[in-house]
C-alpha cells in the first residue's frame, strides 16, 4: 500500500522530517527480524519521544493504515514483520529508564530500554530485573513484554508477566490508557502480555525489581539419561529448593559445546545439568548436601561445584556458547521453544531426536529443565530452499510433538507469523475464536501488527472443540436464548440467592488430579477453599489461597488475590454463548496466543463461568498474602470492550441486574 | 560455495577486490560470510554508531543485510545512503567481537567502499598519503615540510581543499622532533643480523617519535640488535581503497623481512592497527598459493610491543587506570587480551573496565572521514571516562592517543591518553 502525502506530511510534522523515512534501503532494512520473516513496510518511523505515540497512532488508525512496534527485533518468530505493509514504529530511540525507587523495589522505563542496560544500572544498587532471557543485552524491556519473554530464571521467578507492574499503552484507536495491577477488571496487563504489539503499544512500563541474593552457587552434574537428569529437578522442586537456573543439554550438544568452547565438561554422559542456587549462607549449606543426595540417588556420573568466580564463569561459558558453537557451522540456525510440562521432558526430547535423526538434521538441544522448555538449535542455509522448507517442517514436527505431550508450541519466543499455523494444531476451535474476538474487541481495523498469532482460514483447519462440562454450556446457552440476566455464584459469597436467576458451581466440586511430577494440581472451580486447603495438606503441598470461605473459581475470578494468578497454569472456562475454551494445562510457561488465564483473572464472571483451573503447588507452606478489598470500581474503556465483545447483551453477572 | 547466480551481483572491478574473506570459522566468500548473519542483532548493541543514532541502518546487521540485499540483486544500490550507512562504520571490530558467528562486517563494509570506488578523506589529504606509499622519500620531505610550517595551517584551511588542516591542527599542537635525530646514536641498529625488526608506525616514525623511542627501548631489554623497517605496509591503501597498491606494497613489505635472516626475526610494530593489518596478510594473496604461504609463515612474525612488557612488573598510579581499545578490525586479538590481563593485574582496583556498550577511540583518520560522527563519538566517549573519573588512559595506537588528548583538552582536562608503550617507561 502506498502511504498517502498527507499523511506523510501529518507524519513528519508529529515526529520531524528526518525520523520519517521512506527510503528504499530503510525499508527494507526494518521489515526483519531474527526469524525466516521478511516483509517490506512503506514507511519507518523513528519515535524520538514516547509522547509522539499516541497522536501518529491516532492519525494512523484515522487513515486505516496498520503499523507495527520494532524495537531490537530479536525475536524468531517473525512477531515485528509487518505482513501487510504499512508503518513501523521504531521504538530504539526510547531507551531512557526514568526512575528507579529501590525503597518500593520498582522502576520506570520506556520501552526501547535493552534489558541488560537496566541490569547494569541496578546492579550497584543491589538489585535486578528477574527476566533473563537469553539475548538480553540486546532484546529491550517493550519486546519482553510484548513476548512475554522468559529466560533461565523462570522457574523461579517466572517470565516477564510477573514483572511488570503497570504500563501506559496506546490502544489500536490512538486512545492512551494507564494500566495498573491495582485495576478493577480482568488482568489486562498479563493480557497484553505476550501480545506481540497486536493490541496495543506501551509507551512506558513500570517494572518490579528485587534485591540481589546474599550467595549464589552454580554446579555441574552429568546423568547417564535424560530421565535421571529430569528427576533430579522433580526431587529438588518436592523438596521445596526452587534453583534460580536449571539449564541442561544432551550428549550431542554437550560434545558440540566442549568441541567450541572448551568449557571442560564432561562430554561421556547422556545428560548435562548447570544449576544455580541462591539465598542465605546456611541454607545454601543444607540446600547444597540435599541437592547432593538427591542427584546421587539419580545416579548422578560427575558433581562439579564452582568454588570460584572464575570457575563459576567457566561452568557458564559452555552454556553461553552453545549459539555459537552451532552458528560457526552453518550460515542460520532456526532455534525452536517448545515446551512441555516437566515430566514429559524424556518423552518429548526422545521424540525430537528421532525427529532429527529420521530427517538426517544435526542440531544442538537445550532446555530449561526446570520448566520444561527446550530449545532445539537447527542448521540450514536459509539461502538453499528446498534445505529452509525441510528444516521449517522438520521444527514444525517438533513443536507438533510438544503439544501432543501436553505441551506449547511456544514457551517464550512467541507465535508471530512463523508458528502461525500451529495454533490450530494446539488450540480447538472455540478457543481460536475468542483469541480472534479479543483481538476484534481491541482491534476492530486491524491494524495494529495484523496476521499475526491467528491463524489464517481456522475454521478449516482446527480440530473440533471438546467440552468436558456440557450441562453447564447448555444452561447458560438457555439464559442467552432468553437474553436473560443471571449471576455466576459459588457459595454465595458475593451474590446473594434467588435476586436473579444463577448458575451454580456448585457441583463442580472435584479436584480431578494431584501430579506430583510437576507440582501442579487441576481442580474443578466450585471446589471450597477449605476442602481444596485440606486436600493439599493431606499431600504435603501448599499453595498461597487461604482457607477461608468461598470457592477456587470465586478467589481466581474475584480480583482478591492477585498474587495468585502467576501460579494458575491452565485454565477450561465457558463463554457467555456457551461454548467451552481451554488454554494452559501443566506447562509452566506458555507464549502461544493471546493468556487466557489473564482474561477471566478478575473479571468477576463477567466474561465467562470459569469451570477449571490448573496451578502451581509447593513442597513448603508459602506465605499466603492479605486479600485485597473487592474492587468496585467501573472497569476502563478496554475492559468494557471486552465485556462488550464476548457479552453483548450484558447478561453475566451484571451488579444492577 | 556462492549459490547465488553470479549475473545477478553488481558489476565488480576484480582486482579490486579481496578474493575471500579469512574469519575465525574459515575461508568465505563475502556473499557467503554476509549470509552467516544470522539476523540476532547482538552487534548492534556494541557498535558505536547505532548507538548515536538507533537506527537499523547504521547498525552492522543493517550493513550486512543492505550488501546481501544488494548481492541478492533484491536492493538497488542507493550510493548516497549507502555512504552514510557505511560512513558510521569506524572498522573498529566490536560488532565481530560480540556476534555468534564471527562476521568481519569490518572487511564487508571495505569491500564496499571498494566498489563505490569514492575517495573519503579529503582529497589532498587523500593523494599526500597515497605518495607514502608510491613515493615514500618524496612524502617524508614533503610531510616534514608540511610540519614545520604548522604556523599557517589555520590560515590554510580557508583554502578550498585544505579545511582538513584546521582539523589537523587541533591534534598536533607542536611540530614533532625528528624521530631520525633521536635515534642518531644508531646504538640498537644492526641491519645485517638483528634480533628484531622494529616497524614503526607512520604517527612512531613522524609524529610522535617518543613512541618509537620507548618502543625500541623496550624490545632492547629482550634482545640486544634491532633492525628498523619503515617501508609502508600498505595499510592506507587498504583501508582507503586501493586493493592493488596494497597488495603491492604488502607484497614489498614480506620480501623485505624474507631478506633479513630468511624472514625468521620477529616483526614488532607499536600500532595495533599495523599488528591487526599485517596479520591479515595471508588474506590478500588467497589466489597465489606460493604467496599466501610466505604471507602465512610472515603473519606468524609479527608482535605488538606488549609482548616485550616484563613478566613480573609493578607500576602505581593512585587515580584510576583504562584501556582504550580504539584499533582497525578486531578486538578480540592476543595484544589486547593480554594487555587486559595485565593492567587488571597490575592496577587491580584501580583498573577500571570497559562495559561491553562503551565507546572506544575511532582509529586511523576517522576524524578525517566523518568528523561530525567523530566528534559525538568522542563525546560520548569522554563522557564515559568523566564518569568513571578515569585519569589515566592507555591506548594500544599514537593516533588515537592523539586523538583523546585533543579531546580531553576541551571536554575533560584532567585526564590523559599516552601509548601502552609509555606503561614500560613507568615501570
Amino acid at each position: 500500500m502506498k502511504i498517502p502525502a498527507n499523511v506523510l506530511r501529518a507524519l513528519k510534522d508529529l515526529v520531524g522530517d528526518r525520523q520519517v523515512l521512506t527510503d528504499e534501503t530503510s525499508l527494507l532494512l526494518n521489515g526483519y527480524d531474527c526469524s525466516l520473516s521478511r516483509a517490506r513496510p512503506d514507511a519507518v518511523v523513528l519515535l524520538p519521544t514516547a509522547d509522539c505515540i499516541a497522536p501518529v497512532i491516532t492519525l494512523l488508525s484515522k487513515h486505516h493504515i496498520p503499523f507495527v512496534a520494532r524495537a531490537a527485533a530479536t525475536n524468531h518468530a517473525g512477531s515485528c514483520a509487518p505482513m501487510r505493509g504499512g508503518i513501523v514504529l521504531s521504538m530504539t530511540k526510547l531507551n531512557r529508564i526514568l526512575q528507579i525507587d529501590t525503597q518500593h523495589q520498582f522502576a520506570w522505563v520506556e520501552p526501547g530500554v535493552v534489558t541488560a542496560q537496566l541490569q547494569q544500572e541496578l546492579r550497584p544498587l543491589g538489585f535486578f530485573y528477574a527476566p533473563d532471557p537469553a539475548s538480553e543485552r540486546v532484546c529491550t524491556l517493550g519486546g519482553n513484554l510484548a513476548q512475554n519473554a522468559s529466560g533461565a530464571r523462570c522457574l523461579k521467578y517466572g517470565g516477564t508477566i510477573d514483572h511488570i507492574l503497570a504500563v501506559n499503552v496506546v490502544l489500536p484507536n490512538g486512545n492512551e490508557l494507564f494500566l495498573s495491577r491495582k485495576d478493577n477488571g480482568p488482568d489486562l496487563i498479563g493480557l497484553l502480555c505476550g501480545s506481540e504489539g497486536t493490541l496495543g503499544i506501551i509507551t512506558k512500563l513500570q517494572v518490579k525489581i528485587l534485591p540481589l541474593a546474599q550467595q549464589v552457587e552454580t554446579l555441574l552434574a552429568t546423568f547417564p539419561s535424560l530421565e535421571d537428569c529430569v528427576q533430579s529437578v522433580t526431587d529438588l522442586v518436592s523438596q521445596g529448593i526452587i534453583p534460580r537456573c536449571v539449564e541442561a543439554m544432551d550428549q550431542i550438544t554437550a560434545q558440540a559445546v566442549e568441541g567450541f568452547a572448551h568449557a571442560g565438561y564432561p562430554t561421556d554422559q547422556a545428560a548435562l545439568l548447570i544449576l544455580e542456587l541462591e539465598g542465605t549462607k546456611t541454607q545454601m549449606q543444607q540446600d547444597l548436601q540435599l541437592l547432593q543426595e538427591i542427584c546421587t540417588k539419580n545416579k548422578v556420573h560427575s558433581f562439579i561445584k564452582a568454588q570460584t568466580a572464575e570457575q563459576r564463569e567457566n561452568l557458564w561459558l559452555g552454556r553461553r556458547a552453545a549459539y555459537a558453537a552451532m552458528a560457526r557451522l552453518s550460515p542460520n540456525v532456526m532455534v525452536g521453544d517448545g515446551t512441555v510440562p516437566r515430566s514429559e521432558l524424556p518423552k518429548a526430547l526422545a521424540g525430537v531426536r528421532k525427529i532429527l535423526d529420521k530427517n538426517g538434521v544435526f542440531a544442538g538441544l537445550l532446555f530449561h529443565a526446570g520448566d520444561g522448555n527446550f530449545h532445539p538449535h537447527l542448521m540450514f542455509d536459509e539461502r538453499n530452499k528446498p534445505e529452509t522448507k525441510r528444516i521449517s517442517q522438520v521444527l514444525r514436527q517438533i513443536l507438533q510433538v510438544c503439544v501432543d505431550c501436553g505441551g506449547t508450541v511456544s514457551g517464550e519466543h512467541g507465535i508471530g507469523v512463523e508458528k502461525r499455523a500451529l495454533m490450530a494444531y494446539q488450540y480447538d476451535q472455540n478457543t481460536l475464536a475468542l483469541f480472534a474476538k479479543i483481538k476484534q474487541a481491541t482491534d476492530p481495523q486491524n491494524l495494529a501488527n495484523p496476521l499475526k498469532i491467528i491463524p489464517l482460514d481456522f475454521a478449516e483447519k482446527v480440530r473440533p472443540s471438546t467440552n468436558p462440562y456440557e450441562n453447564f454450556s447448555y444452561k447458560i446457552q438457555s439464559f442467552a436464548q432468553r437474553k436473560t440476566p443471571f449471576h455466576i455464584v459459588g457459595h454465595n459469597t458475593r451474590f446473594p440467592s434467588g435476586l436473579v436467576p444463577q448458575v451454580s458451581t456448585k457441583s463442580l466440586n472435584r479436584i480431578l488430579e494431584i501430579d506430583l511430577q510437576n507440582y501442579t494440581v487441576t481442580a474443578q472451580a466450585g471446589v471450597s477453599l477449605c476442602n481444596l486447603q485440606k486436600t493439599l495438606t493431606e499431600h504435603h503441598l501448599y499453595n498461597t489461597l487461604p482457607a477461608g470461605p468461598g470457592t477456587l473459581g470465586g478467589a481466581f475470578s474475584s480480583g482478591q488475590f492477585p498474587h495468585f494468578y502467576s501460579q494458575i497454569t491452565g485454565i477450561v472456562a465457558l463463554l457467555p454463548d456457551g461454548s467451552c475454551v481451554q488454554y494452559g494445562g501443566k506447562v509452566t510457561k506458555n507464549a502461544a496466543g493471546y493468556n487466557l488465564i489473564r482474561l477471566f483473572a478478575g473479571a468477576q464472571g463477567r466474561l465467562g463461568l470459569v469451570t477449571q483451573l490448573t496451578f502451581k503447588v509447593f513442597a513448603t507452606s508459602q506465605p499466603i498474602p492479605d486479600a485485597v478489598p473487592f474492587p468496585q470500581s467501573p472497569w476502563n474503556a478496554w475492559a468494557q470492550k471486552l465485556a462488550n465483545q464476548l457479552d453483548p447483551l450484558h447478561l453475566l453477572n451484571q451488579e444492577n441486574a | 560455495m556462492i549459490l547465488f547466480p553470479k549475473n545477478k551481483q553488481p558489476e565488480l572491478k576484480p582486482n579490486q577486490h579481496l578474493e575471500v574473506l579469512e574469519t575465525p570459522f574459515g575461508v568465505r566468500a563475502l556473499y557467503d560470510s554476509v549470509s552467516f548473519c544470522n539476523r540476532c542483532g547482538t552487534c548492534a548493541q556494541v557498535c558505536p554508531s547505532y548507538h548515536l543514532s538507533r537506527n537499523e541502518i547504521d547498525s552492522p546487521r543493517g550493513r550486512n543485510q543492505a550488501i546481501r540485499l544488494i548481492l541478492e540483486g533484491k536492493l538497488r544500490p542507493d550510493v548516497s545512503v549507502l555512504q552514510t550507512s557505511l560512513a558510521g562504520c569506524t572498522l573498529c571490530g566490536r560488532c565481530m567481537q560480540s556476534c555468534a558467528g564471527k562476521i568481519p562486517t569490518s572487511d564487508h563494509v571495505l569491500e564496499v567502499y571498494r566498489w563505490l570506488d569514492k575517495p573519503r578523506l579529503p582529497i589532498l589529504l587523500h593523494q599526500l598519503f597515497s605518495l607514502r606509499g608510491s613515493n615514500p622519500q618524496k612524502f617524508a620531505l614533503l610531510f616534514r615540510f608540511i610540519l614545520h610550517i604548522r604556523f599557517c595551517w589555520n590560515i590554510a584551511a580557508f583554502i578550498p581543499g585544505l579545511n582538513w588542516l584546521k582539523q589537523a591542527s587541533k591534534r598536533i599542537t607542536q611540530t614533532p622532533k625528528l624521530l631520525s635525530k633521536i635515534l642518531q646514536a644508531k646504538i640498537y641498529e644492526n641491519k645485517k643480523n638483528p634480533n628484531f625488526i622494529y616497524v614503526p608506525s607512520f604517527e612512531a616514525e613522524f609524529l610522535m617519535p617518543e613512541i618509537a623511542l620507548s618502543s625500541i627501548k623496550l624490545i632492547a631489554k629482550k634482545g640486544k640488535t634491532i633492525c628498523w623497517l619503515n617501508t609502508p605496509c600498505g595499510l592506507f591503501e587498504y583501508v582507503y581503497g586501493n586493493l592493488p597498491q596494497s597488495k603491492r606494497l604488502l607484497r614489498k613489505f614480506i620480501r623485505k623481512h624474507q631478506s633479513i635472516e630468511n624472514g625468521q626475526v620477529p616483526l614488532v610494530t607499536d600500532s595495533l592497527d599495523v599488528y591487526h593489518f599485517l596479520q591479515k596478510a595471508p588474506q590478500l594473496f588467497a589466489k597465489y598459493k606460493r604467496m599466501h604461504r610466505q604471507a602465512e609463515q610472515f603473519a606468524t612474525q609479527v608482535r605488538y610491543i606488549t609482548d616485550f612488557f616484563p613478566a613480573q612488573i609493578t607500576a602505581s598510579f593512585p587515580d584510576p587506570v583504562s584501556l582504550d581499545y580504539g584499533t582497525l578490525f578486531s578486538r578480540e586479538s592476543h595484544p589486547i587480551r593480554q594487555a587486559h590481563i595485565l593492567f587488571k593485574t597490575l592496577f587491580k582496583q584501580n583498573f577500571v573496565e570497559c562495559g561491553y556498550t562503551d565507546f572506544d577511540t575511532p582509529a586511523f583518520g576517522y576524524a578525517f572521514t566523518a568528523g561530525n560522527l567523530n566528534s559525538q563519538i568522542m563525546f560520548e566517549l569522554v563522557k564515559t571516562i568523566a564518569q568513571k573519573q578515569t585519569k589515566h588512559i592507555f591506548t594500544f595506537s599514537g593516533l588515537c592517543a592523539l586523538e583523546l588528548n585533543t579531546a580531553f583538552n576541551t571536554l575533560y582536562p584532567a585526564a590523559k591518553a599516552q601509548h601502552i608503550v609509555h606503561l614500560a617507561d613507568k615501570i
